[in-house]
């Protein structure tokens, strides 16, 4: 069977189960209208830890942790961690989930990393690669500031199209069979470049994904 | 939607919403000008009150007032005041010691030497950088030409 429509999409032979999800969220995103369906609230932005990125940690191993439990199997049985953020060297994620020995497959992808993760596990999955996989993202707005813009105490102003980066993390558990809800499509993205210039304008840059291409 | 390059450019500018002029203009022209008052009262407190003369209270106030901006930074009041302010407190001199203090926070994490001191003077670095230059060509040309420069 020929898996592949288009440039773009695949389709999986046997759609793959999505057998469990779970969530981190920070203060801001806990006040927000999905407050209900987050997992896990941290207190604060520093949830116990030192640093920031230790932080950004933490919520990623939490996140699986609580995806294991939700979808009862044991966490030595999953194949492939797929996993990023939006870091240097991923370091959230390699070190929130070296302690799970799970052979990891780093991903950047920035906002498209938790639908590239579902993608990459599905994909191992159904081409026989995985029983188990898990995908899982993560990001801080402190970690982010640090690494991107500016420190958090220095004084500048934020123009009206400056957005915020989103403090929570996500992971997910597949599975060859089960009883849904399932992967049956991928739809890989491809780079585009519109020329937003503003560095700050996140959405504006990120947005022509959305949007035909004419070049 | 199809869109070209141009026409995404436009739509864009279109959309985003402009900062609110008028406003900014008003809060950083008022708050830059309570800094600058209070520079002047602490000059003035220095003359009268401690009888230190023109040259040393020329030296004592910006001493002062990076002090200040530098324990505001600390205590985390001065980004919230520069939210309202903008340029009216990143112009003046408690703007740079900000500017200076708030990496030197930031990296702490990373260590002394490669964090604090390394990283402090990523945000200030240009002022030192063009601003020593700046007054090196001028130092030049006062020399060369004189006061007529």
């Amino acid at each position: 069977m020929d898996k592949r429509l288009g440039v773009q999409t695949v389709k999986m032979e046997h759609p793959v189960n999505i057998l469990s999800v779970a969530s981190v969220a920070g203060q801001k995103e806990s006040q927000g209208p999905l407050a209900q369906h987050f997992d896990i609230i941290m207190e604060d932005a520093e949830w116990g830890e030192q640093t920031w990125e230790k932080t950004e940690s933490k919520m990623q191993k939490s996140a699986v942790i609580r995806a294991v439990e939700k979808a009862r199997v044991d966490i030595k049985d999953i194949n492939y961690l797929f996993a990023g953020d939006l870091l240097n060297q991923c370091i959230s994620s390699t070190f929130g989930l070296m302690d799970f020995d799970i052979p990891f497959m780093g991903v950047y992808g920035a906002c498209s990393t938790m639908a590239e993760t579902i993608g990459l596990s599905a994909i191992a999955i159904d081409g026989g690669f995985a029983r188990l996989a898990a995908a899982v993202t993560s990001s801080h707005f402190c970690t982010a500031e640090r690494q991107y813009r500016n420190p958090l105490e220095y004084g500048g102003q934020r123009t009206p199209t400056a957005q915020w980066t989103v403090t929570g993390s996500g992971a997910a558990v597949l599975s060859k069979e089960g009883k849904g809800p399932y992967v049956t499509h991928f739809t890989s993205g491809k780079i585009v470049d519109y020329g937003i210039k503003d560095a700050n304008n996140m959405g504006a840059a990120m947005a022509p994904v959305s949007v035909k291409l004419t070049p | 939607m199809d869109f070209t390059k141009q026409d995404y450019s436009s739509y864009i500018e279109q959309k985003s919403p402009n900062s609110k002029l008028w406003k900014n203009i008003l809060c950083a022209f008022v708050i830059g000008g309570i800094i600058c008052t209070i520079g002047q009262a602490i000059g003035n407190i220095y003359k009268i009150v401690f009888g230190l003369n023109e040259e040393s209270v020329k030296t004592a106030v910006p001493i002062t007032m990076v002090f200040l901006g530098a324990l505001l930074t600390g205590f985390n009041v001065y980004n919230k005041i520069a939210k309202v302010a903008g340029a009216g407190t990143l112009v003046p001199i408690t703007g740079f010691a900000n500017a200076v203090v708030s990496p030197a926070i930031e990296f702490k994490r990373e260590g002394y030497v490669l964090g604090v001191a390394a990283k402090m003077f990523t945000i200030a670095g240009p002022v030192l950088v063009y601003g020593i230059n700046t007054s090196i060509v001028l130092g030049l040309l006062y020399y060369l030409f004189g006061l007529g420069v």
